[in-house]
């Protein structure tokens, strides 16, 4: 089925082995980079989201001891 | 009423909830189709009759470039859907997709200048698709700067999408004076697309990797929208349930 | 909105516009001669770095023009909005009542006439200077006339686009050039031909369809960006 008789073969791609891995290796390189920046996005929102909330709970507990508000 | 269904599926809390659960159902068949698409890219097709095993780098190269015209067409048309019916949604969509069109861009500048060492004898012809490619990147990089440069989310969204649909405009007239612009030098151009002659051992895989790497865009900017949507709904009470559970 | 008897036509209103802008920069010459001194330095350049013989020159003369030209256009914009933005002027307008879209095409015109229209009157001059021969040089006004019109166009909308940005100028070159390539590439192919005495017609109907295609949209994105900046 394959169109490669061993395994060194496969690795050499028929004398394209300089360009045909390093262009994979990127491709999968800028894939890898993407799940990682979405993720960190998430998380940074998720945290700036729960860090507004605390000061906002602050104030509200604040506002309601009386205490003037900021 | 026709509009309720629209409203619901435009809120921010529906988006992000949708966006959650949505993002296996892309993420998993993204992953099957690519490594199915490496398996017959890589090792099942044949080897090119002119270009030997060199023209598999256009399971990755085609796939990509693909995506970063498909991506700036979204950002620009989310960006537009947002300007008239001032949809933060619409405006979050092409937030978080700008940056993911930007990097297949970029990768499909290496793997076509890695494409063309072997076939040109160098790593940069001034091709017109790599140039017209070269362009859209200068594009992305424009818009995300002026994305960057306005400290209000409301302001930086809704100026970027005037950027992003009169960009959308230029995008074919720059592509077409820049083939027209080729065609009077003579350029080199070995692209393997639109060859009649593919047989479906080497057709197939390719149509596997477009759909594989479209899911992984679908993927991403369902992780990336939730970010985006949460962001431009700090203050918002449904923002405390979403991020305790 | 009631109409006035009183209230000037939107034509007149046009042309007050624009004589308003031309002698508001006749009394400050520097903008408009600044430019212009850029578009010669860049043009000086080339001699000095590639060579001083005419006969290369005017193989990259085409270019080096257009590329100066397409520059020191970039250069000019930070006084199209800029003035007008920040003493309110801009906001004065956006709550007159009137068009938006055609004070803004009026002021876009007096941009051209004030720094598109002067640079295309030097780029013979240029072209001389880099061994354009004399048969050619009405080619060289003629895309250089109509291609700045479409850059004072994509200029504006970059301009408006970057109201409210602070030191905007590497943005603004970022956003306008790639969308100025098309007219780079026509221009300088009007400009290629009637320097080899052959009928350059084509690409400058080309280009005056940009010129046509860019008056038509580019003063609605121009509008929308400002009223977004003034929000």
């Amino acid at each position: 089925m394959s169109s490669f008789h061993s395994f060194y073969g496969f690795l050499d791609m028929g004398g394209y082995a300089p360009f045909v891995w390093p262009a994979y290796a990127v491709t999968f390189a800028v894939m890898g980079l993407n799940v990682y920046w979405a993720k960190r996005l998430l998380r940074r929102a998720h945290q700036a989201a729960r860090r507004r909330l605390a000061v906002q709970e602050e104030t509200a507990l604040a506002g309601a001891a009386g205490e003037p508000s900021v | 009423m026709a509009w309720t269904w629209f409203h619901r599926l435009a809120s921010p809390p529906h988006i992000y909830r949708t966006a959650g659960r949505l993002t296996p159902w892309f993420a998993w068949p993204a992953a099957l189709l690519i490594v199915a698409g490496l398996i017959g890219g890589l090792y099942l097709a044949p080897p090119d009759y002119q270009q030997g095993d060199g023209y598999r780098i256009m399971y990755v190269h085609a796939p990509s470039a693909w995506l970063s015209l498909m991506v700036y067409t979204i950002v620009a048309v989310a960006g537009g859907i947002g300007l008239i019916w001032r949809m933060k949604v619409a405006h979050a969509v092409a937030a978080a997709s700008a940056p993911i069109g930007a990097s297949f861009t970029l990768a499909t500048l290496v793997t076509g200048s890695l494409w063309g060492k072997p076939m040109w004898g160098t790593y940069w012809a001034w091709d017109p698709r790599l140039t017209s490619e070269l362009i859209l990147f200068f594009m992305y990089l424009g818009y995300m700067g002026l994305r960057a440069a306005f400290e209000d989310v409301q302001r930086a969204d809704r100026i970027s999408a005037v950027l992003a649909v009169v960009g959308l405009v230029d995008v074919p007239i720059v592509h077409y004076s820049v083939v027209w612009w080729n065609s009077l030098h003579q350029g080199p151009s070995v692209m393997y697309l639109g060859k009649p002659t593919m047989p479906p051992s080497m057709l197939v895989p390719l149509l596997v990797m477009f759909l594989g790497f479209t899911l992984f865009f679908g993927a991403v900017l369902m992780m990336r929208l939730r970010g985006e949507v949460l962001l431009r709904e700090r203050t918002a009470t449904w923002v405390r349930e979403a991020i305790r559970t | 909105m009631s109409e006035d008897p009183q209230a000037p036509s939107a034509l007149a209103l046009a042309r007050l516009m624009l004589t308003r802008d031309l002698k508001l920069a006749s009394r400050k010459a520097s903008q408009l001669v600044q430019p212009l001194a850029f578009f010669a330095i860049v043009i000086t350049l080339f001699p000095l770095a590639v060579t001083p013989e005419l006969a290369k020159l005017r193989h990259i003369a085409p270019g080096v023009v257009w590329a100066a030209a397409l520059l020191s256009s970039l250069l000019a914009l930070e006084f199209l909005f800029r003035d007008d933005a920040q003493d309110g002027t801009l906001e004065q307008y956006a709550l007159s009542g009137r068009s938006l879209t055609g004070l803004l095409i009026a002021k876009t015109a007096a941009h051209w006439l004030l720094t598109g229209l002067p640079l295309a009157l030097m780029a013979p001059l240029a072209g001389a200077a880099l061994g354009i021969p004399n048969a050619a040089l009405p080619g060289v006004l003629a895309s250089v006339t109509i291609g700045t019109v479409t850059l004072s166009l994509i200029g504006a909308v970059g301009a408006a686009l970057t109201l409210g940005v602070r030191r905007a100028g590497a943005l603004l070159s970022l956003l306008t050039l790639p969308l100025e390539i098309p007219v780079l590439i026509f221009g300088a192919r009007a400009m290629k031909l009637a320097i080899a005495a052959r009928p350059y017609g084509a690409p400058l109907t080309l280009l005056a369809g940009l010129a046509v295609l860019g008056l038509t949209l580019a003063p609605l994105a121009v509008a929308a960006a400002v009223r977004i900046n003034l929000e």
